[in-house]
């Protein structure tokens, strides 16, 4: 088998249910010993990509490899893969014991029980080996179903939405779990979630789909500080966005875009297109808010004046609404630094943001792409 | 709703949608069986029903046929035994009747009322199905017993003049029925106790906030929930009672209570005329299907297991 | 009061019910300490004779033993059969499963007579002689409808994802089967197979049509009843009866005992 840095690579792969079209020409590589994250709402294919790579669906077109070795059409009992399943999937007829040690024995691996007793202490349940699945809590039950996958040392691990079931709190001390046993054991894991906060926090790459397709593959960071769609824009975090239009190109690099009058300033590399219609967006904990006479620093974008509509005190920060005509609303963060909100419903301000923060999508595309709205199912 | 859910005695689980499966393992699931019922159910059926359409052999013996299209043979039979057929579905219905009658307040009083003690529940559950596991026709015999003229059921009727003195009750059409309630109750109470055991008390907790009384309540509330239990009782308890002649046999007479297996099984067996006893089966089935089939259009196929 | 006394009818009622169905089962299992003469129909006084001697009327204990050959017989065949189809059914999609679901309720929809007469009908067009065989290949066809609606609420109620995860942990198909799919349903299959030998045990009308000379245990009390049953055959009566209460009893209690366990 060649040596590669590649666990999992997805070439071209098409999956069509009847006339339903789940993943739509897919190119992916997951490289070696990372924490990759399939990132995505309901439906947008990313469980649907995870079952291919287990071998538990077949694509309709294209390719799937597994450490260099196509593994399309090969069956998951023969793939070096394992998932921890959203259900966990424990059998409850076993002990946990059993639970962990089934695919050892199905490969017939030696020393059994001293593994058992490794995978079972990696995950903090030493003591818990003689009991059944219905004995344990649903925390207790998703740390087994992970050592059960991890013990085989596979090329991937796949998680598909484990914490989903889990309280919040219990959510985030796993993610911190899971993220520290991905580095202490070195496999590659590919999780699966539609939770934003739980990807950008847990994986060293960020994919994220929707509709089938990769919308953008990066670090969480630079999916966060530039989205190169809408929907990126939307689903990771809040982004406000105002049509505009290219109206100069400076020498320095930078673009300027005529927003409802207004002149807004966008670096050039930060542009998904440099001429046209464009959607100017910025994230709402970079603005600044400034009241009567107060001045904006020089390198910022200003807009307005606009209407305070809505202040929400949220304990960490006071969210605000600003309504400014022409544009529509853009929502503000700003850090709880003062002990309470500070500028009042009502208010008449300016929004101010460096203009390096300041990224363009293409002006074609649908500015509400990956909002929610209360209307929309589950 | 289930048609046989309530003869497990527990509410099933909603039968998952399996997920796109393309492999062809499931014909060597399905064969075996699929061929059996085929060789075993369909053929013979088949048979049946041309063995209804058979003439007598010309200067043969007694049981001689040779096959025939002879439609004429249904009319014969019909024409000949309308009245036993007639009176067969007549008992079925009186009996379903009189089961619903007695099985709805035991379902309900187990589903409904017992819902606080799962023992009581377990207990009376064990009961109701306890007459199961005795053999079908001792049960039906200890009914002569029981009607006996001597027995303290016909002294108590008598004295209570629900009986003219002298009057007996085996031999009779009451007990032909009764012991067709007796023999099927189970079949009508198991399916009601499901139905009700999914009924959420809430429901009924929200008819009272919405000022109805506990008689209203069960008309407008609990009865039109329970209807997919007390349908599947009902077919549960008619289809097999208005074939089933054992009872009419044991505890019936010559006369007044012949039911159409009866005559049925004395075409075949004593009297050798096999294609009117066919023709009559076949009449049976079909009388049966058509009712079955006028529910499976309103539930759907998957409906019925 | 008025209150009062309508909620003490549905229990009354309940109570009255209940008793009408035991009160058959009481009068069967007294009369099997009859000292009958040879009608058994009449009280007479209470013995013990007929459980000393349960195989003492002629033919009883025969057609008992062929019951049971029956029963066993018929029970596997068919659990074996009808637990294959239920897993199709569940497990899998294809055309045509509207189609295999409406021909395994059929027999069940039937009445008992016209499947007698067809399965009779069919033999007699064969000229295959009716006996030992004809009577089981009659019960398996009609157990199998019912082991498949019993099996398959248990099949229903598996976890699919329990067997992808095992494929998932290396298992070949067989494997999967074997260690994890026959073990949880065994509840399940268990159930049908009982209920497959009572239904199979307690037969009469379709045995009567297609056994000839051979006689099972209803038939030989139907035969008998015109003359006079015997007490031996209340006494297999009730010793059949108490042996399925335990059997009901113990499933009981060994699943109350293991949910209690899981509880801790």
């Amino acid at each position: 088998m060649p040596a590669t840095d590649t666990a999992a690579e997805l070439r071209d792969v098409t999956k069509r249910f009847g006339a339903f079209t789940a993943v739509d020409h897919l190119d992916l590589t997951v490289p070696r010993g990372s924490f990759f994250a399939l990132l995505g709402p309901s439906g947008c294919g990313k469980t649907t990509t995870l079952r291919m790579m287990a071998g538990l669906e077949q694509p309709t077109f294209g390719n799937v490899s597994i450490e260099g070795r196509d593994v399309t059409g090969v069956p998951p009992h023969k793939r070096p893969v394992n998932t921890v399943f959203q259900s966990y999937a424990l059998f409850p007829h076993l002990s946990i014991a059993e639970n962990v040690a089934f695919g050892l024995r199905r490969k017939r691996e030696p020393d059994v029980d001293r593994r058992v007793a490794e995978a079972l202490a990696l995950v903090e349940l030493a003591d818990l080996g003689d009991r059944t699945p219905s004995q344990l809590s649903g925390g207790q039950q998703q740390r087994v179903a992970l050592a059960r996958a991890i013990v085989n040392r596979p090329a991937v691990l796949l998680l598909d939405e484990p914490l989903g079931a889990l309280d919040l709190k219990l959510r985030r001390q796993m993610q911190l779990e899971l993220k520290r046993i991905q580095t202490e054991v070195g496999i590659t894991f590919v999780h699966v979630t539609h939770d934003q906060e739980e990807a950008m926090t847990m994986a060293d790459s960020v994919a994220v789909m929707n509709r089938g397709r990769i919308e953008q593959l990066g670090a969480p960071e630079e999916l966060y500080e530039l989205p190169c769609t809408a929907f990126v824009a939307n689903f990771l975090g809040q982004s406000n966005l105002a049509r505009g239009t290219v109206v100069e190109v400076r020498a320095d690099g930078a673009l300027g875009v005529d927003v409802a009058g207004t002149r807004v300033l966008v670096r050039s590399d930060r542009a998904a297109t440099t001429g046209g219609a464009v959607l100017v967006g910025v994230r709402p904990e970079k603005i600044t808010m400034l009241v009567d006479g107060q001045e904006p620093v020089p390198g910022q974008n200003v807009l307005g004046p606009g209407v305070v509509t809505d202040v929400s005190f949220t304990g960490v920060s006071t969210q605000y609404q600003v309504e400014v005509p022409g544009i529509g609303t853009f929502g503000v963060f700003a850090q709880n630094l003062a002990g309470a909100a500070t500028v009042a419903l009502g208010a008449k301000v300016h929004l101010a943001w460096a203009a390096r923060f300041t990224f363009a999508l293409d002006g074609r595309e649908d500015a509400t792409e990956g909002t929610t709205d209360v209307d929309d199912e589950p | 709703m289930t048609l046989l859910a309530g003869l497990g005695g527990a509410a099933p689980s909603q039968v998952e949608l399996p997920r796109e499966n393309r492999s062809r393992a499931y014909r060597g699931l399905l064969a075996p069986g699929l061929v059996y019922l085929v060789v075993f159910f369909v053929v013979p059926v088949a048979s049946l029903l041309a063995m209804s359409l058979y003439v007598p052999v010309q200067g043969g013996e007694l049981g001689d046929f040779r096959p025939a299209l002879h439609w004429q043979n249904y009319v014969d039979a019909v024409g000949a035994f309308w009245p036993q057929l007639v009176r067969s579905f007549w008992f079925a219905g009186l009996a379903t009747v009189a089961g619903l009658v007695i099985g709805y307040p035991i379902a309900y009083a187990i589903a409904v009322r017992a819902r606080a003690w799962p023992l009581v529940q377990r207990i009376m559950l064990i009961l109701v199905v306890a007459p199961f596991f005795t053999s079908f026709i001792l049960r039906t015999i200890a009914w002569r017993q029981i009607l006996a003229d001597e027995s303290w059921v016909v002294r108590a009727m008598t004295w209570l003049q629900l009986l003219p003195p002298g009057g007996r009750l085996t031999a009779t059409p009451f007990a032909v029925v009764c012991g067709l309630a007796y023999n099927f109750l189970p079949f009508m109470v198991l399916p009601i106790y499901a139905s009700l055991g999914r009924l959420d008390p809430r429901l009924l907790e929200a008819g009272a906030d919405l000022y109805a009384a506990p008689i209203t309540c069960f008309r407008r509330v609990t009865l039109p929930l329970s209807m997919p239990g007390v349908v599947g009782g009902t077919l549960l308890v008619f289809i097999p009672a208005a074939g089933d002649y054992v009872n009419a046999a044991l505890l019936g007479n010559n006369t007044n209570t012949a039911m159409i297996g009866q005559v049925i099984d004395q075409r075949f067996f004593r009297i050798l005329d096999y294609p009117v006893a066919a023709s009559l089966s076949v009449v049976l089935m079909v009388v049966i299907l058509a009712i079955v089939a006028a529910y499976v259009r309103r539930a759907g196929t998957e409906d019925l297991l | 009061m008025r209150a009062r006394l309508g909620r003490a009818l549905v229990p009354t009622m309940a109570l009255l019910g209940i008793a009408y169905l035991l009160v058959p089962i009481a009068y069967t299992v007294a009369f099997g300490f009859n000292t009958a003469g040879k009608t058994n129909l009449v009280w007479r006084g209470f013995t013990l004779e007929n459980w000393r001697n349960p195989c003492g009327a002629p033919q009883v204990c025969q057609a008992f033993v062929n019951s049971l050959r029956v029963g066993v017989l018929a029970t596997v065949l068919a659990t074996l059969v009808g637990t294959l189809l239920a897993i199709a059914l569940v497990r899998y999609r294809f055309r045509g499963r509207s189609a295999v679901n409406l021909l395994i309720f059929l027999p069940m929809s039937t009445p008992e007579v016209v499947i007698g007469a067809a399965l009779l009908a069919q033999f007699l067009s064969l000229r295959v002689e009716l006996g030992f065989w004809t009577v089981v290949a009659a019960h398996v066809m009609f157990c199998i409808s019912f082991v498949v609606v019993t099996v398959k609420a248990r099949v229903a109620s598996l976890d699919p994802a329990l067997e992808e995860a095992a494929a998932d942990l290396y298992a070949t198909p067989v494997a999967t089967f074997w260690r994890v799919t026959f073990p949880l349903l065994l509840p399940g299959i268990a159930a049908a197979a009982m209920l497959a030998f009572s239904l199979s045990f307690d037969d009469f009308i379709i045995t009567n049509f297609n056994s000839g000379s051979f006689t099972t245990f209803p038939k030989f009390v139907y035969v008998a009843a015109t003359r006079g049953i015997p007490p031996q055959a209340n006494v297999i009566g009730t010793f059949m009866f108490v042996l399925a209460i335990l059997l009901v009893v113990a499933s009981q209690v060994v699943t109350s005992a293991r949910a209690r366990r899981r509880r801790r």
